[in-house]
C-alpha cells in the first residue's frame, strides 16, 4: 500500500513563495496528473515529492513513512524527466543499470532486470548504443526503463512527452497507460497537455499560481468545475465565457442578461444565488451549442470555421467582439455568416461570479 | 559541369589569397625562427662571428649533461604537481561554485586575479611572503608557535623548488577554476538530479556524471599546464634564478644561463629544440590519455 500524502507543504525561493500550502492525498495505484499553466509550480511540487527540492513547511508521506527529510533514493521513487536526462557518455545498458550498480544489486539480478525492461520497452537492439544515437521516442523509453528497473513504489513523470512529435506522443501515451496497468504502482504525472491529463488520469490536480484549484476525476472536473479557472482549463476547445448582469432573482430562479444574448438566460441557482445587478460570467462549452435549435439564443457573426471532418469548430464574435467557439456536427450549408443564432440548453450552462467562483 | 569546376577552382584561388596573410605570418614568426633554431642547435656559436657547424655534437653533449638532467627532473616534478594540484583543487572549488554558493561572482574574480597579474608581480609578492625574517609565512608560523619551522624557503635547497612551484600552482589554480567553471555551465543539471534519483552520492555524481561532461575542458587545462610546466621560466627566474646551487633550476632557466650568460648559443638552441619536442610529446600523450579514458 503506497499512498502519497502532502500535508500543507510550502516552498519558497528566497522570499518568494511559489507553493502556498498544498494538501493532497494520492491513493495507492492511482494515476494522478498535475496540470496547470506554465509557471504554476507543477514541476516544483513534483520535485518536492522526489526530494530534489527542500520544502519550507509541511510534511510529505510516502506509504507509512514520513519522507520529508529523506534523500530521493530513500523515498522509493523514480523520476522521468522532460529532457530525458540520460547520461550521454554511457550506453543505454549502462544508463539503465547505473542506479542498480550504485545500490550494489547483485550482478546477475541487474542483468535480469535490464533484460526484462529492455524486452518490455523494445530496447533489446539498442542496449549498446549511446543516447545520442537514439530517436526521441527511444530515448524516452530508455528513461522509462531506467526508472522501472529500480522497482520504485511511486513513479514521477515531469512532462515526459512534451519533446516528442504529435504522433509519437499518442503512441507513448498509450505505452505509459499500459505501463501503469502492468506495474500496478502509484504514478504522478505532470503535463500541460489537456489530452494527456484527460486520458491518463484517475485523478487530476489543477494548479494555479502555487495553489490547488480543484482535485477530481477527469469527467468530474469537466462536468462539475468549481470555478471559472478549472472550467476554462479543462476541455478543448475551452469553455466560452460571456459577461453578463443579473436582472432578477426570485427564489432560486435567476435571470441574466448576457453579451450577445437574444433573450435573457434563466437558471436555477439554489446554493448561492447572486443579487440583482451582480456581474457574472456565463460559461458554455463549445459542444453544447446548436445552430437554430431550441433553448437560449445567442446572436453572433461567424468568422472562420475549422472543418475536421466529423465535427467543425466555428469561430464567431458577438457584437462586442467576444470570441465564441461552437462545435458543429454535420455539414452546414447556406449560413448567413453575419446573422448566426447559436442556441444552448440553460441547464448545461455555468454561472460564475466576479471572483470566478461557480454559482450553483 | 565544365562551368562548375571552373567556378570551383576560382573559389580555391580565392581561398588561397585569404589564407596567405596568416601563412606568411606563420612562416615569419614561427617556422623561420624554429628552423633557424634547429640549424643553430647543430653549431657552435658565441653570438659573435659566424656559427661553426658541428653536426650532432651538441646533442651528444646534452645527453651527457648532468645539469640538464637535474633541471629536466625538476620540470617533470613541476609538470606532475603543477597539473595534479590545481586541477584537483580547481575541480572541487569550481563544482562548489557551480552548485550555488552565494556570491559566486565575487569568488570568480578573486580566483581569476592571479591570471591577470604578471608573473614578475606574482614573483615579487611571493618573494615577500617567503621572506625569512618578516615574510607573511614565517610571521604566521612564529605566531602559532611553530617558529622552528620558519626557514628561508627560497634559500634552502630542499624547499626552493617547491616554494616556487606553490606560487605557480596558485596562478594555475585561478585559471583552472575559471575555465572549469565555464565548462560546468554547459552541464545539464537535470543529469545531476537524475543521478540523485538513481541514488548516487555526491562523490559518485561528481565522478560519473559531472566529470565526464567536462572532459574536453579538462583536456585543455591539462595540456595547458603540461606545456606550461615544461616551458616555465619567468616565475623561477624572478624568485630564485634557479638557485640555490641549481636546486630550483628548470630547463628554461638553464638554457638562458647557457645561451646568454655563457654565450653558448649553439648549445642553448639544442636545449630549446629538445624541450619543444618534449613538451609537444607530453601534451600529445596527455590528450591521447584523456581520449582513451573517454572511449
Ligand atoms: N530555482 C528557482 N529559483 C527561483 N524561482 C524558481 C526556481 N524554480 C522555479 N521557480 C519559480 O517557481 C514557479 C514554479 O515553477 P515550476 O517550474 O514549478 O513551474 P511549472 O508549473 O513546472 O511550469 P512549466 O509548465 O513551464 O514547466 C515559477 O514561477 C518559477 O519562476
Ligand atoms: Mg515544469
Amino acid at each position: 500500500m503506497v499512498e502519497v500524502n502532502l500535508k500543507n507543504v510550502k516552498k519558497a525561493y528566497g522570499n518568494v513563495e511559489v507553493i502556498h500550502g498544498i494538501d493532497l492525498e494520492i491513493k495507492d495505484n492511482e494515476f494522478c496528473v498535475f496540470v496547470g499553466p506554465s509557471g504554476c509550480g507543477k514541476s516544483t511540487l513534483l520535485r518536492m515529492i522526489a526530494g530534489l527540492e527542500d520544502i519550507n513547511a509541511g510534511e510529505i508521506w510516502i506509504g507509512d513513512k514520513d519522507v520529508t527529510d529523506l534523500e530521493p533514493v530513500d523515498r522509493g521513487i523514480s523520476m522521468v524527466f522532460q529532457t530525458y536526462a540520460l547520461y550521454p557518455h554511457m550506453t543505454v545498458r549502462e544508463n539503465i543499470k547505473f542506479g542498480l550498480e550504485v545500490a550494489k544489486v547483485p550482478k546477475d539480478e541487474i542483468d535480469r532486470r535490464v533484460a526484462d525492461a529492455a524486452k518490455n520497452l523494445q530496447l533489446d537492439s539498442y542496449l549498446d548504443r549511446k543516447p545520442g544515437q537514439l530517436s526521441g521516442g527511444q530515448r524516452q523509453r530508455v528513461a522509462i526503463g531506467r526508472s522501472i528497473v529500480r522497482k520504485p513504489d511511486v513513479f514521477l513523470f515531469d512532462e515526459p512527452l512534451s519533446n516528442l512529435d504529435a504522433e509519437l506522443r499518442v503512441h507513448m501515451r498509450i505505452e505509459i497507460a499500459r505501463l501503469h496497468n502492468r506495474l500496478d504502482s502509484t504514478m504522478i504525472y505532470v503535463t500541460h497537455d489537456q489530452v494527456e491529463a484527460m486520458t491518463l488520469a484517475d485523478k487530476i490536480v489543477v494548479l494555479q499560481a502555487g495553489r490547488i484549484e480543484q482535485v477530481g476525476s477527469p469527467l468530474h472536473l469537466y462536468d462539475d468545475p468549481d470555478n471559472q479557472f478549472v472550467a476554462g482549463f479543462i476541455g478543448s476547445p475551452s469553455m466560452n465565457f460571456l459577461p453578463g448582469k443579473v436582472t432578477s432573482v426570485s427564489g432560486s430562479s435567476v435571470s441574466v442578461a448576457f453579451e450577445g444574448g437574444v433573450d435573457e438566460l434563466t437558471v436555477e441557482l439554489s446554493q448561492n444565488p447572486p443579487a440583482v445587478g451582480d456581474t457574472v460570467a456565463v460559461g458554455i462549452r463549445p459542444e453544447h451549442f446548436t445552430i437554430n435549435g431550441t433553448g437560449t439564443k445567442l446572436s453572433v457573426r461567424s468568422d472562420v470555421t475549422e472543418q475536421m471532418g466529423g465535427v467543425g469548430y466555428m469561430h464567431a464574435y458577438t457584437d462586442k467582439e467576444t470570441h465564441v467557439v461552437a462545435e458543429i456536427r454535420g455539414r452546414i450549408t447556406d449560413l448567413d455568416k453575419d446573422n448566426v443564432v447559436l442556441t444552448f440548453d440553460p441547464k448545461q450552462s455555468f454561472i460564475f461570479n466576479q471572483t470566478g467562483a461557480r454559482l450553483r | 559541369m565544365a562551368q562548375q569546376s571552373r567556378r570551383g577552382s576560382q573559389r580555391q584561388k580565392a581561398g588561397f589569397w585569404f589564407v596567405l596573410p596568416a601563412f606568411l605570418f606563420y612562416v615569419a614568426f614561427f617556422a623561420y625562427p624554429f628552423l633557424s633554431t634547429v640549424y643553430l642547435s647543430m653549431t657552435e656559436w658565441n653570438g659573435i662571428g659566424d656559427p661553426k657547424f658541428t653536426g650532432l655534437t651538441n646533442y651528444v653533449r646534452l645527453v651527457q649533461d648532468g645539469a640538464m638532467w637535474s633541471a629536466l627532473t625538476n620540470n617533470v616534478i613541476w609538470v606532475v604537481l603543477g597539473t595534479a594540484a590545481p586541477i584537483f583543487v580547481g575541480l572541487i572549488i569550481s563544482v562548489m561554485l557551480w552548485t550555488g554558493v552565494k556570491g559566486a561572482g565575487v569568488f570568480r574574480t578573486i580566483y581569476f586575479l592571479p591570471m591577470v597579474l604578471s608573473p614578475v608581480v606574482i614573483g615579487v609578492i611571493w618573494n615577500w611572503i617567503y621572506n625569512p625574517l618578516f615574510g607573511l609565512l614565517n610571521t604566521g608560523l612564529r605566531n602559532v608557535g611553530l617558529g622552528k619551522w620558519a626557514i628561508g624557503w627560497l634559500g634552502e635547497t630542499e624547499t626552493a623548488l617547491y616554494a616556487v612551484l606553490l606560487t605557480a600552482i596558485w596562478t594555475y589554480m585561478g585559471f583552472c577554476i575559471v575555465v572549469l567553471y565555464a565548462g560546468l555551465q554547459k552541464v545539464d543539471t537535470e543529469l545531476v538530479d537524475a543521478a540523485r534519483i538513481d541514488g548516487a552520492n555526491p562523490w559518485q555524481r561528481f565522478k560519473n556524471v559531472i566529470v565526464p561532461q567536462i572532459r574536453p575542458v579538462l583536456t585543455m587545462v591539462i595540456v595547458y599546464t603540461v606545456i606550461g610546466g615544461f616551458n616555465v621560466f619567468d616565475v623561477v627566474w624572478v624568485m630564485t634564478g634557479g638557485g640555490p646551487n641549481n636546486a630550483s633550476e628548470v630547463i628554461a632557466t638553464y638554457t638562458y644561463e647557457v645561451a646568454f650568460q655563457n654565450s653558448e648559443n649553439g648549445y642553448g638552441a639544442t636545449l630549446s629544440v629538445v624541450m619543444s619536442f618534449v613538451a609537444l610529446g607530453a601534451a600529445y600523450l596527455a590528450m591521447k590519455f584523456r581520449r582513451a579514458g573517454e572511449a
